[in-house]
């Protein structure tokens, strides 16, 4: 990949019902295939925001390109438009995105785990930020510690 | 009171005592027949296959990675070990006859390595009993080799496979 022929733009959507006509709009532009499909967790904004690449194989002229679509979501029950039935290659990392951050994937053929243990991680989502592993809870703690000049 | 189960550990009572002259044989013979089976999960598994290949050729200790489970004796865990393969890792063992041995290779299998604060690990000294640990990340193929050779050692001094399948 040749950094110039990189050409960036991005798109921002507020209310996620409107995802569905923006990725039909786009797909009939030739954007044929989701490069990357991941989530950013803000819980001091209460916010999640779906982070979804898009770009071409068949299109040479938008071919170096790749499309970013935002959109925003509610921390608390972070639901959107399932992207499959446009774009078929969304399909496993919707499932990523929906273990990893319960994000809900609406009329998703088959909204189940794909890397974790369902039955460890059912109702946790591991890279939300407001989940801790026990390991660094420690090591932050003796950080601390160690600061506040040890335990005496 | 169930008299073919009375019956049955009263024969292996017997069998038991009858075999105890012959634990150091069986020591010595499964000392050279370390059979671990292929379970490679992570990147340690290119250096397993290269300490069983022609340069240090661990086969010529009597260790054959094999394929069929009920067939081998032992278990190298080669690297990292998440939660959902840790369920596949318990029935692997499981799986196995007495006499059995656990090897845990790099440091991913003895304290979590380079994933030591992950979501996902399991400590595989939590769920199994480990004999043999070969520290590095990844460890040399010659350390695998003398792993296999610490393993034959502690079989023979300690009595480890004579323990196991005349005791467990
Ligand atoms: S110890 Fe190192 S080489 Fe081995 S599995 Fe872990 S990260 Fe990979």
């Amino acid at each position: 990949m040749s950094g110039d022929s990189q050409v960036k733009a991005e798109f921002f959507i507020e209310n996620p019902a409107e995802l569905p006509s923006v990725a039909q709009t786009l797909k009939e532009k030739g954007y044929d295939h989701v490069i990357s499909l991941s989530a950013v967790d803000y819980p001091k904004s209460n916010e999640i925001h779906l982070v979804i690449h898009v770009s071409s194989y068949t299109k040479k002229d938008i071919e170096p390109k790749i499309f970013e679509i935002r959109v925003k979501l509610n921390r608390d029950n972070p639901r959107v438009p399932s992207l499959v039935k446009i774009w078929p290659s969304a399909e496993f990392q919707e499932r990523e995105a929906y273990e990893m951050f319960g994000i809900v994937f609406e009329n998703h053929p088959d909204l189940r785990n794909i890397l974790l243990d369902p039955e460890e991680f059912s109702g946790v989502h591991p890279l939300r930020k407001d989940y801790i592993v026990q390991v660094e809870d420690i090591m932050l703690k003796l950080k601390e510690e160690v600061k506040n000049g040890g335990n005496k | 009171m169930d008299i073919a189960g009375v019956a049955e550990r009263s024969i292996k009572k017997i069998l038991k005592t009858l075999m105890k002259p012959f634990s150091p044989m069986i020591d010595w013979a499964t000392k050279y027949s370390i059979w671990p089976v292929h379970f490679t999960t992570s990147c340690c598994g290119c250096e397993f296959a290269a300490s069983y290949g022609p340069r240090l050729d661990t086969e010529r200790l009597g260790s054959l990675p094999f394929t069929h489970v009920r067939n081998t004796n032992a278990i190298i865990i080669e690297g990292t070990i998440t939660k959902k393969m840790a369920k596949a890792l318990k029935v692997v063992y499981e799986q196995m006859p007495a006499p059995k041995f656990v090897v845990a290779m790099g440091a991913c299998a003895i304290d979590g390595g380079i994933f030591h604060n992950s979501y996902n690990i399991v400590k595989p000294r939590d769920i199994l009993p480990i004999e043999v640990y070969i520290p590095g990340c990844p460890p040399r193929p010659e350390a695998v080799t003398n792993a296999v050779r610490t393993l034959q050692k502690r079989m023979q001094t300690l009595r480890l496979a004579s323990k196991q399948a005349l005791e467990g």
